[in-house]
């Protein structure tokens, strides 16, 4: 049972990461590949907070989540220059910069010796250490993720946000400040990230640069293209089949001596079939 | 297939896992299970390799002289990747799925340190025979490190220094969990000898280009200099574009420059350089290396690392033999009893927070071969 709600926490975790992206990418059409770096803002917040100045876990993952915020607001400014092709480069720029702040900034990161010893979170007196009771908690987060990104797609903004991925150009020509609108969309969306970088912190309990370099944007990128551009309930199924397939691969009884690569590669060849077969995703709505 | 389609085949999945892993309890004449965790795929896929093929032909050795008390060992192998997430994945299927309570744990130390708390409290052990860093060594009792340790690596180093009479040194290093663990104890053992660290720079691994860095070191005149880097390949385009500029400073560097077969590619010989060579007794582990190549056909990539994978797997029969099939005794078993063991890497001891004592020997290349000093 231990090793499902492992699991289901990564779902969590990761479902929450993907409804951020879809906000930005599915429904506003922006292309980013920097969910990690805001994912590991939020962690490294709470890690440091956490073991270095004593923090309680909520305050602490508050402030990852205003930090990241305010950093999207910074780099948003900057990419709200490109377009296309160039806004893609310009995130995926941008996540090299952070992972190298944190592999290189080692007098606050510890650079790659990582942040171990942290701690789980707590909540008048109640302390999350079980991994049941911290999925208690992760389900509620993406209850809450998933509760404003249908408050957002369902709204008067939301409708702008598709507007702008249809026809940037038209909507601005009806008086919408597009740009706003985006660079909205984008903080929120990172702010969300950080969350989830919180709670990956609090549960994994040591983090390290590692799991925040660009790889892991692109796993991202690939849980909301695998589930489909702007639906919610794809970001989700998205997230759990990404999350489930490697998992479930353990279990095939593949020769002992060539099990892992293979795992790696039936994982590839599943990914490129549903893409092949499906290429609006499992649940999508609009293709890029 | 509809949406509704593939929410039931993502059901069905997880009912799959499910009931994959609710078997029923093992029977005591039934195997034993140790774990193997390592990295399996990726760029350090050789290490996890050599982990998994010496353990096997371990486990072989123990079950053909009658397991333990008639109860053969099975080995169960999981892909860890060399991150933190991927430790944890492994681990937890391996204690949490399979309920296997022994593992021998060639993981990164990120991987290490994230399944560390799944071990301590589910009483899980875990023998790594391959990272060796401080944060390892204090991850938790059930985190035995049989491994040399890094810190000891950066220690030996500078007392070698020390003895060579230099004392002025300067450190050279790629800014990754291993070489920063070496950094950090060579530049205290430095300060305690009474020497002086006249220069300490790091690199991004991967970098090709040392010519300003090693002008740079240049001008501050160290009378020794320490290069590391995690596969020796960054250290050996460091010391190539020395030499482009006659920089002839006496160099030291860890042990992953000699044992790199590309590195001899780049630097043509290697005759000169100082390097800290994992203790280990090689004569004592002529006969299983022999034993390796005959079954996979190749030299063990790693020699320490077969000699240590190989004593871990023993040390855990050993265990088993003397208190049963109780993790939490072989656990005070390995914490007090592992005291001189004879094994491949020599003889050692494992400390109350199941580390062992072995450091490295400093050797220099003479004809292209390690020699002693």
């Amino acid at each position: 049972m231990e090793y499902l709600i492992h699991i289901a926490i990564l779902i969590c975790i990761y479902g929450i990461l993907g409804l951020s992206l879809n906000l930005v990418m599915g429904e506003a059409g922006l292309v980013s590949v920097a969910q990690a770096a805001f994912y590991g803002i939020g962690a490294y917040a709470v890690g440091l907070l956490l073991t270095e100045a004593g923090w309680n876990f909520f305050a602490a993952a508050g402030v990852g989540m205003l930090i990241s915020g305010v950093v999207a607001l910074a780099i948003g400014l900057v990419l709200s220059r490109f377009r296309g092709d160039f806004y893609v480069l310009g995130t995926v720029g941008f996540n090299i910069i952070v992972w190298s702040i944190f592999l290189n900034w080692q007098e606050l990161t510890h650079g790659p010796l990582g942040v171990p010893g942290i701690i789980r979170p707590e909540l008048f007196g109640f302390r999350f250490t079980e991994n049941s009771s911290f999925l208690i908690l992760a389900l509620v987060v993406l209850a809450a993720t998933f509760g404003i990104a249908y408050f957002i797609t369902h709204s008067s903004f939301g409708r702008v946000l598709k507007a702008i991925r249809e026809d940037e150009e038209a909507t601005s020509v009806f008086g919408y400040a597009t740009v706003h609108y985006k660079l909205l969309i984008f903080v929120i969306s990172a702010m969300l990230a950080a969350a989830a970088g919180a709670l990956f912190a609090s549960y994994i309990t040591f983090i390290d640069p590692s799991s925040f370099a660009l790889n892991e944007s692109i796993f991202i990128l690939a849980i909301i293209i695998l589930g489909g551009l702007s639906s919610h309930q794809g970001a989700l199924l998205g997230a759990f089949f990404l999350v489930v397939l490697p998992e479930a691969l353990r279990f095939v009884g593949f020769p002992p001596d060539v099990a892992a690569q293979m795992r790696s590669a039936t994982y590839g060849l599943i990914l490129i079939l549903l893409m092949l077969y499906r290429p609006q995703g499992l649940m999508g709505t609009f293709r890029l | 297939m509809n949406k509704w389609g593939w929410v039931v085949v993502a059901v069905v999945v997880a009912a799959g896992i499910f009931f994959a892993f609710n078997k029923p309890k093992q029977a005591s004449s039934e195997p034993i299970k140790i774990g193997v965790a390592s990295l399996l795929t990726g760029d350090f896929a050789v290490v996890g390799e050599n982990v998994v093929n010496t353990a096997k032909l371990a486990v072989d050795q123990i079950n053909k002289n009658g397991g333990i008390h008639g109860r053969p060992l099975e080995l169960e192998v999981q892909d860890s990747k060399c991150d933190s997430k991927g430790g944890l994945d492994a681990v937890q299927k391996l204690v949490n799925a399979d309920g296997i309570k022994y593992i021998i744990g060639g993981m990164c130390s990120n991987g290490t340190i994230a399944a560390a708390p799944i071990a301590n409290t589910q009483h899980a052990v875990i023998l790594t025979p391959v990272t060796g860093g401080k944060n390892v060594d204090e991850a938790g009792d059930y985190i035995f490190r049989i491994a040399n340790s890094d810190i000891l690596a950066g220690k030996d180093l500078a007392d070698a220094m020390n003895k060579m009479g230099y004392k002025n040194v300067g450190v050279v290093a790629a800014v990754t969990e291993y070489t920063l663990d070496i950094k950090k104890s060579f530049e205290a053992t430095v300060a305690q000898n009474g020497g002086a660290v006249v220069v300490s720079e790091e690199f991004q691994p991967g970098t090709t280009d040392y010519r300003t860095m090693v002008a740079k070191v240049k001008t501050k005149n160290p009378q020794a200099l320490l290069i590391l880097s995690q596969l020796g390949t960054d250290a050996a385009y460091f010391i190539k574009q020395s030499r482009e500029t006659n920089y002839n400073v006496p160099l030291f560097t860890d042990f992953t420059l000699a044992t790199n077969g590309a590195v001899k590619e780049i630097l043509g010989t290697l005759d000169g350089i100082y390097f800290a060579d994992p203790a280990y007794d090689a004569s004592n582990a002529k006969n299983f290396f022999a034993e390796y190549k005959q079954a996979y056909g190749i030299e063990s990539p790693i020699p320490f690392h077969t000699a240590s994978t190989y004593d871990g797997v023993m040390m855990l029969a050993s265990a088993l033999r003397a208190v049963g099939d109780d993790s939490v005794k072989v656990q005070q078993y390995l914490s007090t009893q592992i005291k001189n063991y004879h094994g491949l890497m020599g003889t050692y001891s494992l400390d109350a927070q199941g580390n062992s004592d072995l450091g490295f020997t400093v050797r220099i290349i003479k004809n292209d071969k390690p020699t002693d000093l």
